[in-house]
């Protein structure tokens, strides 16, 4: 080999590095942001109010067993905190950003652009997956009690919520990358689509990321669940866990990839002029 | 250094900067003009923030913007106060340095020093939301110099600071240039930008008015009649000694204000001779002031010219 090729080869190398070094002081600063105390902890307080809901439902719930008793609660409840919490924080990613102007001094720092982006996205993936797990946990000792974590589902759902986090945030992000009004859109995806698609009858449930979710919660294996407002959803969610797992991170790395991009080449005028 | 070549920037329709051809070279440069003359916007998009919709902008040569070859060499402090308020001066600088690309360490003794040359010493670790305007416009400056760039654009840095802080801002600003860097200033302020530099860029409504040495658009305004109002003791005989001066084209006295008003030509002579007058202190002049001394006379002139 040739030295030309090795000092290309190497300075590809250091080049690599040293975005590695700024991708992870972005990601460290918007960390600390998106879990600043105030901000943070109503959410983990909503993660918690799982276990109290959990101990609340099985004092008045129809549903049979446990098992059944904690599918009900992570559907209607715990997985529904992450997907809030990926709607509010993600629509932050930016937006924070652009309202309170500092975005100019991220902008004219000699760092490519998608880094800064990537950073905060994965700064808030690690916040919002740490709501979405402490939901999960506090369900499960709420309804299985100190042995939750001998549980399977637990930690299918622990995964999920981790996996749906990743996709939430990522589809999120680039609804506030493409929209200024991207609140309003995150939130109705939240409340409106994520809540009725899953259990529509025919092929739309597969355009929800929730299903996917519940794909894996169900761990691809026939549940006793006999509530019957739970038929499509329960019907609508046979897929092996691999399958949902690649579906959830390839939304994010596509959401997130699209972002990226469309970041990379827009310009972020303040509002007062763009008026 | 700089470069604005038949450089336009529409806001939708709204025009923000109307087919400017400019150079700024190193030394230190004054941004002149109203608010909405188009000052942020040329800083803009000197920074790689925006792109011009028709013409170039060209910094070292290369369009500016998300070039990280051309923001490694500029610094920009920006106009806003706005800050992430919980960190520390410390803590926001270091933040910048590190994804500017200097490692931890380097970032760290960089931010030291930087903070420490901007005058911010013993208040570097407190939140920046406890700053003072002062303070706040410190810290813009340091993170601009955070690299050491070649050249610093600084949109109006001298808002809301007092005359102390203004007097030493300025002085750290002509080190600066003095260093060798391109320092440009917007400001709206003209006395603010008389006792910065002489070489200006002055903007009116988007489109660049003037362009040079201070002196010289000062006497294309000179030509034009400068009024000039005197507060005196003895306003009548001080009328007549005025009266008697080639360069003094008109003369009224208000007495109940002990006020003199008057037309001038050729102020500069016009006002070393007044400043010796009121240091003789034969007429008991209190002072005096001009309307024509503001920006906005300037650009009356200019437009009218």
């Amino acid at each position: 080999m040739d030295t030309a090729r090795l000092t290309t080869i190497w300075n590809r190398y250091l080049n690599t590095w040293w975005v590695l070094k700024m991708l992870f002081a972005v990601y460290r600063q918007s960390l600390k942001e998106f879990t600043r105390f105030m901000k943070f902890s109503p959410w983990i307080i909503l993660a918690v109010l799982g276990a109290l809901l959990a101990v609340f439902f099985r004092s008045v719930s129809a549903a049979t067993n446990a098992s059944d008793q904690f599918t009900v609660i992570v559907i209607f409840y715990t997985f529904r905190i992450g997907t809030l919490a990926a709607a509010i924080l993600a629509t932050n990613i930016l937006n924070a950003e652009v309202e309170q102007k500092t975005i100019v001094y991220l902008l004219t720092r000699p760092i490519p652009r998608w880094t800064l982006l990537l950073g905060r996205y994965l700064a808030c993936f690690t916040a919002v997956s740490i709501v979405s797990v402490v939901a999960v946990i506090s369900t499960g000792l709420g309804v299985f009690g100190t042995g939750a974590f001998h549980h399977h589902v637990v930690w299918l759902d622990c995964l999920a919520a981790i996996f749906g986090s990743l996709a939430y945030c990522g589809f999120f992000l680039l609804m506030s990358v493409l929209s200024n009004r991207s609140l309003i859109i995150n939130l109705l995806v939240a409340f409106g689509w994520e809540i009725t698609v899953p259990s529509l009858p025919g092929t739309a449930y597969l355009f929800s990321i929730l299903t996917y979710m519940l794909g894996i919660h169900l761990g691809n294996k026939n549940t006793n669940l006999s509530l019957a407002a739970f038929s499509n959803l329960v019907t609508n969610h046979n897929f092996s866990i691999v399958t949902c797992l690649a579906v959830l991170a390839g939304v994010a790395a596509v959401c997130a990839g699209i972002a990226t991009v469309v970041f990379s080449v827009s310009e972020f005028i303040p509002k007062e002029q763009a008026a | 250094m700089i470069e604005f070549i038949n450089a336009s920037r529409w806001y939708g329709q709204v025009i923000g900067l109307n087919d400017i051809s400019c150079k700024i070279k190193p030394g230190l440069t004054a941004l002149l003009g109203q608010n909405g003359a188009g000052k942020s916007t040329l800083l803009r998009l000197a920074t790689g923030q925006l792109r011009p919709t028709t013409g170039q902008v060209l910094m070292f040569g290369e369009a500016p913007f998300a070039n990280q070859n051309v923001l490694k060499r500029i610094g920009y402090c920006p106009e806003i106060d706005n800050f992430y308020e919980n960190n520390s001066a410390r803590e926001f600088v270091q933040f910048l340095a590190e994804i500017s690309g200097l490692g931890r360490q380097k970032a760290k003794e960089r931010t030291t020093e930087v903070l420490h040359s901007v005058g911010i010493i013993g208040y570097e670790d407190k939140k920046i939301a406890g700053y003072s305007k002062g303070m706040r416009q410190r810290v813009k400056l340091a993170q601009a110099m955070i690299l050491d760039p070649d050249v610093i654009l600084l949109d109006e840095p001298l808002n809301g600071l007092d005359p102390v802080s203004r007097r030493e801002y300025i002085d750290l600003l002509h080190n600066l240039a003095l260093g060798g860097k391109t320092i440009v200033v917007s400001s709206h302020i003209l006395y603010e930008v008389e006792s910065m530099t002489k070489s200006i860029v002055l903007l009116h409504r988007g489109r660049l008015l003037a362009e040079g040495d201070l002196r010289v658009i000062r006497g294309l305004i000179d030509k034009y009649p400068h009024r000039v109002r005197i507060v005196a003791g003895k306003p009548r005989e001080l009328a007549a000694k005025l009266v008697s001066m080639s360069n003094v084209i008109s003369v009224s006295i208000d007495k109940v204000l002990s006020t003199i008003n008057l037309e001038v030509k050729e102020p500069d002579q016009f006002y070393d001779l007044l400043g010796r007058l009121t240091l003789e202190g034969e007429f008991d002049i209190h002072g005096y002031s001009s309307p024509d001394n503001n920006l906005e006379s300037v650009f009356e002139y200019l437009v009218g010219a």
